[in-house]
């Protein structure tokens, strides 16, 4: 995010709507038509926008269809089925940011937690975050 | 505890989607600044996953319709503003084959023949009138239609209507072009009674040209002579229509037909 200088006229300043960068990566998410370019729109906005070692999108648009996962690096399958995260999510409700420094009391826990040996050590991972979308069981058809 | 057993449900609500970023030790734990720019987005992404839904949706609903406008043999085509073709199903095709080539050629050829100059004249005719025009209100604004027939052969017939939904703020009206072959219309409308008509319409035109010859009482050679079509190709429409109108027999058939 940045400031940007307002209309000179006015003499106003105003706060900048977004980064001039990350302009182009949300008109292509907002142009996302299908799950492949949304996944690419995806992976575009959040290199431009956090610096990362590697981004996955899990998506289950329907309760009877399977998950659809992407990675951009090679992923074991189950990252949101795997303990503590599962737990977490379930015990969480509408929570939306989740970070891995959340799931564990301490730095040590952490190192070694499965989760960590399993989804993080192999990829040199040490952070992260997840966003989590929901939406009432209701409005689903 | 149902939670517990199913990631990806929440108490209420339904988890239909989770991006997951990770870093490297240098590159740390996220700060405040990109936490604050994560709450930013996350309504963006938010909003394209529910188009996406959308667009799905109404996607598979459209492939569906197309499918079952193809089955009928109702020649329709439906035309953009700038004249591109949205939809023709397979009648339609047959009807602009017969338009360009005639009856006799479009029947020995497959290959398929573009949308007539002559209703492309006439859809360009109402494009000039539309801007001048008072519109009634109604969810779907029918303007006003043209009628074209072929310069020689004036029993086919194209019924050009433009259209625009009234709630439309953006899109551009559309043309529906409604084909027509008087001769066969009245060939049918002599024949038949409207009670009929429902079987009728379920027919391909080929099953229906084999059901009208079989009710003149040819023989299934006699068929394939007069169809251009082949015996066992005249079986197998016969066999088409026998299990479309539920009936045993071509003695039924004809009952069923008279």
């Amino acid at each position: 995010m940045q400031r940007l200088k307002g209309n000179p006229k006015t003499g106003m300043k105003r706060e900048a709507v977004i980064d001039p960068a990350l302009e182009k990566p949300l008109l292509s998410l907002h142009a996302a038509i299908n799950v492949g370019s949304f996944w690419k729109a995806v992976q575009q906005l959040l290199s431009a926008a956090i610096p990362n070692r590697l981004i996955g999108l899990m998506l289950r648009p329907n309760p009877i269809l399977p998950m659809i996962a992407r990675w951009t690096l090679p992923m074991p399958n189950g990252f949101v089925a795997a303990e503590p995260l599962k737990s977490y999510i379930a015990g969480q409700p509408r929570r939306r940011f989740v970070r891995i420094s959340d799931l564990f009391s301490n730095r040590s826990s952490l190192m070694k937690s499965a989760f960590y040996r399993r989804y993080m050590a192999s990829r040199r991972c040490a952070h992260g975050v997840g966003l989590f979308f929901g939406k009432t069981r209701d409005s689903f058809v | 505890m149902r939670a517990r057993r199913r990631p990806f449900f929440w108490k209420d609500q339904r988890l239909f989607c989770v991006i997951a970023i990770l870093r490297t030790a240098v590159q740390g734990d996220l700060s405040p600044a990109e936490m604050k720019l994560l709450q930013y987005l996350y309504p963006r992404f938010l909003t394209a996953l529910c188009r996406l839904r959308s667009l799905e949706r109404e996607h598979s609903v459209r492939m569906d319709f197309e499918q079952f406008l193809s089955r009928l043999p109702l020649p329709t085509i439906l035309l953009r503003w700038n004249l591109k073709p949205i939809y023709q199903n397979q009648a339609a095709r047959d009807f602009c084959a017969v338009w360009e080539k005639g009856p006799e050629q479009a029947k020995l050829t497959n290959a398929t023949s573009p949308i007539p100059s002559e209703i492309l004249d006439r859809c360009r005719l109402l494009k000039q009138q539309w801007p001048h025009a008072q519109r009634p209100i109604a969810p779907q604004t029918g303007f006003k239609e043209e009628r074209v027939h072929h310069p020689r052969s004036p029993h086919l017939r194209a019924t050009v209507h433009l259209k625009q939904l009234s709630s439309a703020g953006v899109a551009l009206p559309h043309f529906l072009v409604e084909c027509e072959d008087l001769h066969s219309s009245a060939g049918h409308r002599a024949g038949l009674t409207k009670s009929r008509l429902p079987h009728i319409v379920r027919l391909t035109r080929r099953e229906q040209e084999v059901a009208r010859l079989v009710c003149e009482g040819r023989s299934n050679q006699e068929i394939a002579d007069d169809a251009c079509l082949s015996l066992p190709m005249v079986k197998k429409h016969l066999h088409a229509v026998f299990r479309k109108l539920e009936v045993p027999s071509r003695t039924r058939l004809v009952a069923l037909m008279q």
